[in-house]
């Protein structure tokens, strides 16, 4: 049908009612919660540690980087996808593994949710989204000064950037799941089994700016 | 009511009474998603997101082709196709022509409601094409060539052993009878075909007009397989299911995921804005989002309006008595429970659901828990007047009324009706017995108490009343 026609039809049956083109006419919102920065992260660990990721907090990149280091390590991974501006000096050829081919992907958090223990990543020039959905295992980077206390006040965030949002943001909270099977709660699907978070603390110094794609300082 | 419908109706209601094993699974699902759901219920913030909810879905339907102009513009500039399909027909020739053009051979769909309505699979297999749900429940209804039996969990009707003998059948081996078994197998079977598959459908749980994004939400990660590898990206969705800015999304992903399975957030939540940029590694090369009508304008500033402010939880399906007894596929409609009761004989007609209005106690229980404020019960009322007003009726009921009608205006056509009709009704009662489900009145009183005749009429009593008081 013509855009115009269809647009017609809906137009016929409403009433006759000028635009409203100002937010004033938009439904409120609701006042965004106020939590103190302690408690914030503190809350956003537990409801990670609700949905089942693995959290460590530490003090510096660096820290993490160990971190994600000494994993790859012990779980003896072959492989790691992730964007390139997340590499460091130091790590071999694997870190350049196809998503769908590795068996774990690394990715930095632009935001992050305290209420919901979620984590959300925009795509880029830089970050494919199969870095944090091919691979069985996933880990994020979540810089403290990233996350917020709930969904709206990253959605206020989006807002002010409308006009530029990338092709894909993604909210991850957990691993992926489901109850199909006779109401039975299996964890894993189509998406990551296991999820896990390195908390870089602020006060180190070693956070990366916010919405950079966390390259070396 | 048509004689034969209602048979129909009637049939696949036994069928379901008749079933134990689906009358004890089909409380167990309402159980399990009740005990997750009434907490969340509970949650001091629920009420207020609720209110805010209404607000917003019923300024976006005020508004709907402001909204709808801008969504379609945003996709457009953003790099996508936008269609608008009057009806469900042109929303299946448009995405079997472009299906067609690109020589799609495999098409994975992640759950999608409004496909199921518009019945775009058969329309895709009918030139050539392979279509494969990939929601684990979808996946369970399409291999058991069924319906979804729940708006959220398509598959809540089967057992496990149910799926274990489906699967195995599939798989040619014997797999074990065990939830993370039997899920393992589909997620194996299903990534292969995300890999291969050149078009993925998804649905749209809501669009932002402001932005031009689609939003899912989804926890298995289909939604988000479906809308990156393959090449194409096709959504199907709902004239209706716009907000106008991403901040009207706050209440709504606070509200479904507790309403639908009492969970604070779901794994995943995608806003897809366009398709991947030039210079982007991954994500479909192109999008193109069909907007469906099919009924819904017909809907806008009618009584009926507020229908199109559902947000497709499942909540109602969830309480309803009636649901609970013949389940999702008496219904036979895409939508089943109580909003496929009002929603299906809105889309297609009365004409094509006429008992639907009917499978109802109108209890009030899924106007109560509704999380968009929709009046279920009253609609489901509405639509038996509407039901009643429309048509003549069958003949019994025809005549019964016009009896009535005729007596209820003659004192002493009445009297004599009384005069014949109590010792009748004394005869059949006697004892203070029923029935016994024999008779015309079989369908009341196979289930219900005859109540016994007593003492004298209310006209009797009137004029005893009269002659004690004096002139």
């Amino acid at each position: 049908m013509e855009r115009r026609a269809f647009l017609e039809r809906l137009r016929s049956h409403l009433a006759e009612e000028e635009p409203q083109q100002d937010a004033s006419a938009q439904p409120d919102l609701p006042e965004r919660r106020v939590l103190g920065a302690r408690e914030r992260i503190d809350l956003f660990i537990d409801r990670l540690r609700e949905l089942g990721v693995e959290v460590q907090v530490v003090a510096s990149r660096q820290d993490a980087k160990d971190a994600v280091e000494r994993l790859v390590g012990e779980r003896a991974w072959g492989s790691v996808a992730c964007a390139p501006g997340l590499r460091w000096p130091g790590i071999s050829e694997k870190w350049t593994a196809e998503a769908r081919e590795a068996p774990f992907g690394l990715c930095e958090a632009d935001w992050a949710v305290a209420e919901t223990g979620t984590v959300v990543v925009k795509s880029s020039a830089d970050v494919r989204r199969g870095h944090s959905l091919l691979p069985p295992a996933v880990g994020f980077f979540v810089s403290e000064r990233c996350i917020f206390p709930t969904v709206g006040d990253v959605l206020h965030e989006l807002a002010a950037v409308e006009r530029a949002l990338p092709s894909c943001i993604s909210f991850i909270s957990g691993p992926s799941n489901t109850a199909d099977i006779a109401s039975v709660h299996v964890v894993g699907v189509h998406g990551p089994r296991e999820v896990f978070a390195w908390v870089i603390a602020e006060a180190a110094g070693g956070a990366v700016d916010h919405g950079s794609s966390g390259h070396d300082e | 009511m048509s004689v034969a419908s209602r048979k129909a109706f009637d049939e696949r209601v036994e069928r379901a009474l008749g079933d134990e094993m689906l009358q004890e699974v089909i409380a167990e699902g309402q159980d399990y998603m009740q005990a997750l759901v009434e907490p969340a219920r509970a949650e001091a913030e629920w009420a207020a997101a609720v209110d805010q909810i209404a607000r917003i879905r019923a300024h976006t339907l005020a508004h709907l082709d402001r909204y709808v102009d801008q969504f379609a513009t945003n996709v457009e500039e953003r790099g996508g196709h936008v269609f608008f399909a009057a009806d469900a027909a042109e929303a299946r020739r448009y995405v079997s022509d472009l299906a067609q053009r690109q020589r799609a051979k495999l098409i994975v769909k992640s759950k999608s409601m409004v496909t199921e309505e518009i019945e775009l699979n058969s329309a895709l297999e009918a030139i050539g094409a392979k279509v494969v749900e990939t929601d684990l429940g979808e996946f369970i209804v399409q291999m058991a060539h069924e319906r979804p039996f729940h708006i959220v969990a398509p598959a809540i009707h089967k057992s496990l052993e149910q799926i274990r003998q489906l699967f195995s059948a599939a798989a040619g081996r014997q797999l074990e009878a065990d939830a993370r078994a039997l899920t393992d197998y589909a997620q194996g079977v299903l990534r292969e075909q995300f890999f291969a598959a050149d078009m993925g459908i998804s649905g749209c749980n809501f669009g932002v007009a402001a932005t031009g994004s689609v939003v899912l939400v989804t926890n298995e990660g289909n939604g988000r397989m479906t809308t990156t590898l393959p090449r194409t990206h096709v959504v199907v969705m709902g004239v209706e299911r716009l907000v106008p800015t991403i901040e009207d999304l706050e209440p709504i992903l606070r509200v479904l995921p507790r309403a639908g399975a009492g969970e604070r957030i779901t794994a995943y939540v995608t806003a897809i804005t366009g398709p991947r940029r030039d210079d982007e590694a991954d994500g479909p090369r192109e999008m193109h989002v069909v907007i469906v009508d099919n009924g819904r304008s017909r809907m806008l500033g009618g009584k009926y309006e507020k229908i199109l402010m559902c947000i497709r939880c499942g909540a109602c399906l969830d309480v309803c008595p009636v649901y609970r007894k013949i389940g999702g596929h008496a219904y036979d409609s895409v939508y089943p429970g109580p909003i496929g009761a009002v929603l299906s004989p809105l889309l297609d007609g009365l004409q094509c659901h006429p008992e639907l209005p009917f499978a109802s106690s109108l209890c009030g229980a899924c106007t109560e828990v509704c999380p968009a404020r929709i009046p279920l019960a009253e609609y489901i009322r509405e639509l038996r007047e509407d039901s009643v007003g429309n048509g003549p009726g069958p003949l019994a009921w025809r005549l019964g009324f016009q009896a009535f009608a005729a007596a209820a205006a003659r004192p002493r056509l009445w009297a004599a009706a009384e005069a014949v009709a109590l010792p009748f009704l004394r005869l059949m009662s006697a004892g203070g017995a029923l029935l016994n489900g024999r008779g015309p009145l079989a369908a009341w009183t196979r289930s219900r108490d005859f109540p016994r005749a007593e003492g004298t009429s209310f006209r009797a009593l009137w004029r005893r009343g009269q002659d004690r008081r004096g002139p």
